[in-house]
C-alpha cells in the first residue's frame, strides 16, 4: 500500500478511488440534508453534511471536492428545488475548507480563516446580491422577521400591566428598523457570525478526520501503474509463478510464502482455503494488480486489467461493481465514447436477454454478479477471475454462476474461481488449496472429506430436540406490505403465521425476494407488521426492543465505536465485555484493542453479537450470518448459537439463503416464497 | 384487527417512505419529455420565485405546477406523507402570524381582524412547498438514469471554460447509482444502533455522542463501499462517461420550454 501523499502529485481527470469517494460521500451528504426536512430539529443534521466533504477534501485534491459539491448541489436540484441546493453547497464549502486545511496540516486559526473567507464572504455576497437585485424577496423575508416582532410586542404589551415594558418595545422597534434599513450591511455580519460559530464548532470534526486516516481507511491508490507502458502488448496468460512471496507493508507474516503455479488457456483453476489464506492475494499477483515481493511471475505480455483482451475480476460484492442505474448503462461504463457494445449478444451469453433496461437496484445478487461477467466480457478478456464471487449470492445463483465460468472456460478463457465451498469446484480442472500463503493440495477435484468438529455439532443440535417449549414468539396472520397507499406499494408478507419457543433454533430460508428479510426485521421489531400481531411474550414485539438482537449481515453497521472494546463495553461493563467476547469465541486480550476496521468480516460478525449479547436478549435474529464465511467460521458460529440457546434458553432465528450447513443452525426450518410460509420441517442432521 | 398493533398513525416511519427520487412508469406528455427539458424548466420558474416572490407568481407557479402534475397523469397516491410535526410546525407559523396582524384589515362581525401576517406566511408557505412540488414532478415522471446524461448535454458548454464537467456528470452518474444502496445502508444503520441502545436519548450530550458514533460507521462503510467501486471501475478501463445522450427533442420539449418562460415573463411583468 502506498502512503496517502501520493494523491498530492496527480493532476487531471478524477482518478477511480478519487471519483467513487466523491460519489459515495456526496450521496451521504445528500442523504442528511434531505432527511434533515423530514424530522424535527433537522437543521442540525442538516449541519451535519459538512463532515462527508471534510472527510473527502482532506483525503484527496481540492478538484474531487469541488466535483462532490456540484455534483451533489445537482442531485439536490433534482431532489428538493433550489432551496436544498444552496444548503448543500455552503455545507459543501464549509467542508472542503476544514477538509483542505486539515489535510495541508495548517492551524485551526487557518481553518476558521479559510471557511470565513472561502464560504462566509461568498454567502454574505449572494444573499446582498439577491437582495438588491430583488425587493420582493427582500420584502419577504423581512417581512417574516417584522411578524415576529410584531408577536413579542403584542406579549410585551400584555405583560405590561405586570412590568412597564414601553420602554423596551420603543428600544426594539429602533433596533429593528435600524437593522433592517441597514440591511446591505447587518444581514452580511449575521451571516459571517453564524458562519464563524460553526466553523469553530467545525474544529472538532478534525479527531474523526484523524481516524479516518487509519490504514484500513487509507484512500485506494489503485493497483500497478502497467499503463506506464503502453509498448508492451497485453497478454495475460499462459501465466506462471515461480517462488512467488508476498508481503503487505508493515506484516511480518507472508500473504503468500512461496507458491509454484501454472495457468493455461481453457483452464478452470479451482483456488480453496479457509479466510485468510492467501487466496485474494494470489489472485492480485496472477492479475498484475500487486508486484511479489520475491520470485517470478512470467506472461507474454502485460496483464492488462480492465483491458481489451486482458484480466477481468469479479469481486465478492454483487453490488459494488455494477456501476449504471440500468443495465445498458452498466455495459457503456468505461467504454471509450462512440462505442458500440454488443449488448444484447452479451446479455444472452450471462442469462439476462432482453433485460437492457431494467434498473439494476432491482436485480438479485446472483444477477448482478452475472451482469458483471457481461461487462468483463465487452472487454473480450483472455483472463478471467471471480474472487469469492459466489460468497454472498444464494443457491440458484450461484450455479449459475458456476455454470458460466464452465462456459467461458469452453471458450478458450484461463478461468481462476476462488471460492471457499469445495462443492463448487467440481467442474474445475484442476483445484489448488492454500493454507497460510502456500498451497497445501494440488490436483483434481476431491468430495468433501468428513469433519469431526461438524459431526460434533450436528449431534449435539440433534439432542436439543425436544417439545413442549415455552412459546416465546407468536406471529399471528402478519402481512407488511411497503409503501403501502402509494404507488409504489409492494407486498414483501402475507398471512404468516409462526411460533417460536423459548430455546429454539429456527432457520427461515427463502429465494430474493421471497420477504425473508422483512420477516427478520418483524421478527427483530424493527418493522412493525401492517397487518396482523407480531407479539413476543404476549408484548407487540417493537415494544420491547430490550429483549431482542437483530444481528445483520452488514456487520460493520452495527459496530459503533472505533475499538472492539469500546464498541462492546459501551453501556456496559469491561468485565462484562470481555465475558461477552469470550462468548462469540473471541479473546478479549488479543481482540479487545483492535480497529473494528481492521477486522475481517467474519470477526465483525462475531463482535456485533457480542455486543447484542451484553443485553442478554431472549431472541436473536441474524439475518445472513453465513454469507461470507468458510466451513471453519460457520462451524464456530454454529457452536455459539448452539450454546446460546442450550445455555440460556435463547431462541435463535437465523434468515438465510445459504442452506450449506444449514442444519447446524437449527431444528426446524421454513421455507418463504412470495411472503408467505411454504414449507416447514424439522432439521435432521 | 391489525389496527390494535399497528395503527396507521403510529407505523414506524422509515426512510425509504421519503420516496425520494422515485419514478413513476407512465407514457404521459411529461415522461416522454426529455430530462434536461424538464430541469431548464425548473430553473426557469425556480428562478421568478425567488426573484420574483409575489402572491401572482406563485400563483402562475401554482397554475405550472397544478398543469404539470396533469399532464404526468399521476395518481394521487404519489403525493408524500407529510409528518405530523410538519403540520404542527406550520399552524404555529400561522398562529404566530396572524395573532401579528398587519395591513390590510377587515371588518367580520364588527371585530376588526388584520390579514397582513397571515398573508405573508401563506405567501413564504406557498412558494416553498411549490419548489419542493416542482423538483417532485421531475422525479415521478424522469427515470434516473436518464438524469446524469442530461445534465451532461446542458453543462457542456462549460466544457469550453476548462471546467470539470466530465468529471461531475461521471461522479453523479455514480452517485445516482449508489444512492439506493447508501439508503438501505442508513436504514439498516438506524435500525442497528436501535437493537444496541434502544433507551431513548437524554440531553445534548448524548445526541452529540450519539451522531458522531452513527457519522464515524457511515463514513467508514461509505469509503469500504468507494474502495471495491474504484476498484471495479478499474477493472472497467478507468472512469469514463456515461452512454451518450440519444434522447430525441420533440414538440413536447417546445412546449414545456416555452410555456415555463412565458410563466416567467409572465412573473417579470406582473411583479
Amino acid at each position: 500500500m502506498q502512503s496517502t501523499d501520493r494523491s498530492e502529485a496527480v493532476h487531471g481527470p478524477l482518478r477511480p478511488g478519487e471519483l467513487a469517494e466523491a460519489a459515495v460521500l456526496a450521496d451521504l451528504a445528500l442523504v442528511l440534508e434531505v432527511v434533515g426536512w423530514f424530522v424535527p430539529f433537522g437543521g442540525a443534521l442538516q449541519a451535519l453534511a459538512i463532515l462527508p466533504f471534510a472527510a473527502l477534501s482532506s483525503r484527496h485534491r481540492l478538484r474531487a471536492g469541488i466535483v462532490a459539491v456540484v455534483s451533489a448541489a445537482s442531485v439536490a436540484f433534482l431532489v428538493g428545488g433550489v432551496g436544498i441546493v444552496l444548503q448543500t453547497g455552503l455545507a459543501g464549502t464549509v467542508g472542503l475548507s476544514i477538509g483542505t486545511t486539515f489535510r495541508r496540516r495548517w492551524s485551526g486559526a487557518a481553518s476558521v480563516a479559510i471557511t470565513m473567507g472561502a464560504a462566509g464572504l461568498p454567502i454574505a455576497a449572494v444573499t446582498d446580491f439577491i437582495d438588491w437585485l430583488s425587493p420582493n424577496f427582500r420584502r419577504l423575508t423581512f417581512d417574516q422577521v417584522r411578524i415576529l416582532w410584531r408577536d413579542v410586542k403584542l406579549l410585551l404589551g400584555l405583560l405590561a400591566h405586570l412590568v412597564p415594558t414601553g420602554g423596551l418595545v420603543h428600544l426594539g422597534q429602533q433596533v429593528l428598523d435600524w437593522v433592517l434599513g441597514h440591511w446591505w450591511f447587518t444581514i452580511p455580519i449575521a451571516e459571517l457570525a453564524v458562519i464563524l460559530v460553526v466553523a469553530l464548532v467545525c474544529l472538532r470534526m478534525w479527531p474523526i478526520l484523524r481516524a479516518l486516516g487509519q490504514t484500513s481507511l487509507r484512500p485506494y491508490v489503485g493497483g500497478l501503474q502497467e499503463r506506464d507502458e503502453p509498448e508492451v502488448a497485453v497478454a495475460p496468460v499462459p501465466v506462471s509463478l515461480e517462488a512467488v512471496r508476498y508481503a503487505y507493508e508493515g506484516s511480518e507474516v507472508d500473504a503468500v510464502a512461496g507458491i509454484d503455479l501454472d495457468l493455461d488457456p481453457g483452464e478452470l483453476l479451482g483456488l480453496v482455503g479457509l479466510n485468510g489464506s492467501g487466496k485474494s492475494t494470489l489472485v492480485r499477483i496472477l492479475a498484475g494488480r500487486l508486484a511479489p515481493s520475491s520470485g517470478n511471475v512470467r506472461r507474454p505480455g502485460r496483464p492488462g486489467y480492465g483491458e481489451p483482451g486482458g484480466t477481468a475480476i469479479i469481486f465478492q460484492r454483487p453490488e459494488s461493481q455494477v456501476l449504471g442505474v440500468r443495465v445498458r448503462d452498466d455495459l457503456h461504463w468505461g467504454l471509450p465514447a462512440g462505442s458500440r457494445p454488443p449488448i444484447a449478444e452479451l446479455l444472452e451469453t450471462v442469462g439476462l436477454a432482453g433485460r437492457e433496461d431494467t434498473e439494476t437496484s432491482t436485480l438479485s445478487g446472483g444477477q448482478l454478479q452475472r451482469l458483471a461477467v457481461a461487462a468483463a466480457l465487452a472487454r473480450s478478456p483472455r483472463l478471467l477471475i471471480s474472487d469469492e464471487s459466489t460468497a454472498m449470492v444464494d443457491a440458484d445463483g450461484r450455479e449459475e454462476v458456476v455454470a458460466l465460468l464452465t462456459r467461458l472456460r469452453d471458450e478458450g478463457l484461463a478461468v481462476v474461481h476462488v471460492t471457499h465451498r469445495r462443492a463448487e469446484t467440481a467442474v474445475a480442472d484442476r483445484v489448488v488449496e492454500l493454507s497460510g500463503g502456500k498451497v497445501v493440495a494440488s490436483g483434481p477435484p476431491a468430495a468433501r472429506r468428513p469433519e469431526p468438529v461438524r459431526e460434533e455439532i450436528a449431534s449435539r443440535v440433534g439432542r436439543g430436540l425436544v417439545s413442549g417449549r415455552r412459546p416465546l414468539v407468536a406471529l399471528e396472520g402478519v402481512g407488511y406490505v411497503y409503501s403501502v397507499g402509494t404507488p409504489w406499494a409492494k407486498r414483501a408478507l402475507l398471512g404468516v403465521d409462526l411460533e417460536v419457543g423459548a430455546g429454539e433454533g429456527l432457520v427461515v430460508t427463502g429465494a430474493n425476494g421471497s420477504g425473508k428479510t422483512t420477516l427478520a426485521w418483524v421478527l427483530g421489531g424493527l418493522a412493525v407488521p401492517t397487518e396482523g400481531f407480531a407479539l413476543l411474550g404476549g408484548q407487540p414485539i417493537e415494544q420491547a426492543p430490550t429483549r431482542v438482537g437483530v444481528a445483520f449481515q452488514h456487520a460493520r453497521l452495527q459496530l459503533l465505536r472505533p475499538s472492539v472494546m469500546a464498541d462492546v463495553s459501551a453501556g456496559s461493563t469491561k468485565e462484562a465485555a470481555e465475558a461477552a467476547l469470550r462468548s462469540v469465541a473471541l479473546d478479549p486480550q488479543e481482540i479487545g484493542p483492535r480497529r473494528v476496521d481492521d477486522l475481517s468480516g467474519g470477526e465483525q460478525r462475531r463482535v456485533a453479537l457480542a455486543g447484542l449479547l451484553l443485553r442478554r436478549p431472549e431472541l436473536l435474529v441474524l439475518d445472513e450470518p453465513y454469507a461470507g464465511l468458510d466451513d471453519e467460521a460457520r462451524y464456530a458460529l454454529a457452536l455459539i448459537l448452539l450454546e446460546l440457546r442450550q445455555r440460556y434458553q435463547m431462541a435463535t432465528v437465523v434468515v438465510s439463503h445459504d442452506l450449506d450447513n444449514a442444519e447446524l443452525l437449527g431444528e426446524r426450518i421454513i421455507r418463504l416464497e412470495a411472503g408467505s410460509i411454504v414449507a416447514e420441517e424439522v432439521l435432521t442432521p | 384487527m391489525s389496527e390494535a398493533v399497528a395503527p396507521a398513525g403510529r407505523r414506524r416511519r422509515q426512510l425509504a417512505d421519503l420516496h425520494v427520487l422515485r419514478y413513476v412508469p407512465g407514457a404521459a406528455p411529461l415522461h416522454r419529455a426529455w430530462a434536461g427539458t424538464k430541469i431548464l424548466a425548473i430553473a426557469l420558474l425556480s428562478i421568478g420565485l425567488v426573484f420574483f416572490p409575489t402572491w401572482a407568481s406563485a400563483g402562475l407557479a401554482a397554475a405550472a405546477t397544478a398543469g404539470g402534475f396533469l399532464a404526468a397523469r399521476l395518481p394521487a397516491g404519489v403525493m408524500p406523507r407529510v409528518p405530523r410535526w410538519i403540520w404542527l410546525v406550520l399552524a404555529f407559523g400561522a398562529v404566530l402570524a396572524f395573532v401579528a396582524s398587519g395591513k390590510p384589515y377587515v371588518e367580520l362581525g364588527g371585530a376588526r381582524l388584520g390579514l397582513g401576517g397571515i398573508d405573508e406566511w401563506a405567501e413564504f408557505t406557498l412558494i416553498g412547498v411549490e419548489i419542493l412540488a416542482l423538483a417532485a414532478l421531475l422525479a415521478w415522471t424522469t427515470p434516473l438514469s436518464d438524469l446524469a446524461p442530461a445534465l451532461g448535454r446542458l453543462l457542456a458548454p462549460f466544457r469550453r471554460l476548462g471546467l470539470p464537467v466530465d468529471d461531475v456528470v461521471a461522479t453523479m452518474a455514480l452517485g445516482i447509482r449508489c444512492l439506493p444502496l447508501l439508503v438501505e445502508e442508513m436504514r439498516v444503520l438506524a435500525a442497528a444502533r436501535r437493537t444496541r441502545r434502544p433507551e431513548p436519548l437524554r440531553g445534548l450530550k448524548e445526541i452529540a455522542e450519539a451522531a458522531e458514533e452513527l457519522l464515524f460507521t457511515a463514513l467508514s462503510s461509505a469509503l469500504r463501499r468507494a474502495r471495491e467501486l474504484a476498484e471495479a471501475i478499474e477493472g472497467r478501463g478507468g472512469v469514463a462517461v456515461t452512454p451518450p445522450e440519444t434522447h430525441r427533442l420533440a414538440a413536447v420539449d417546445g412546449w414545456i420550454l416555452g410555456l415555463s418562460a412565458a410563466f416567467l415573463v409572465a412573473m417579470v411583468i406582473v411583479r
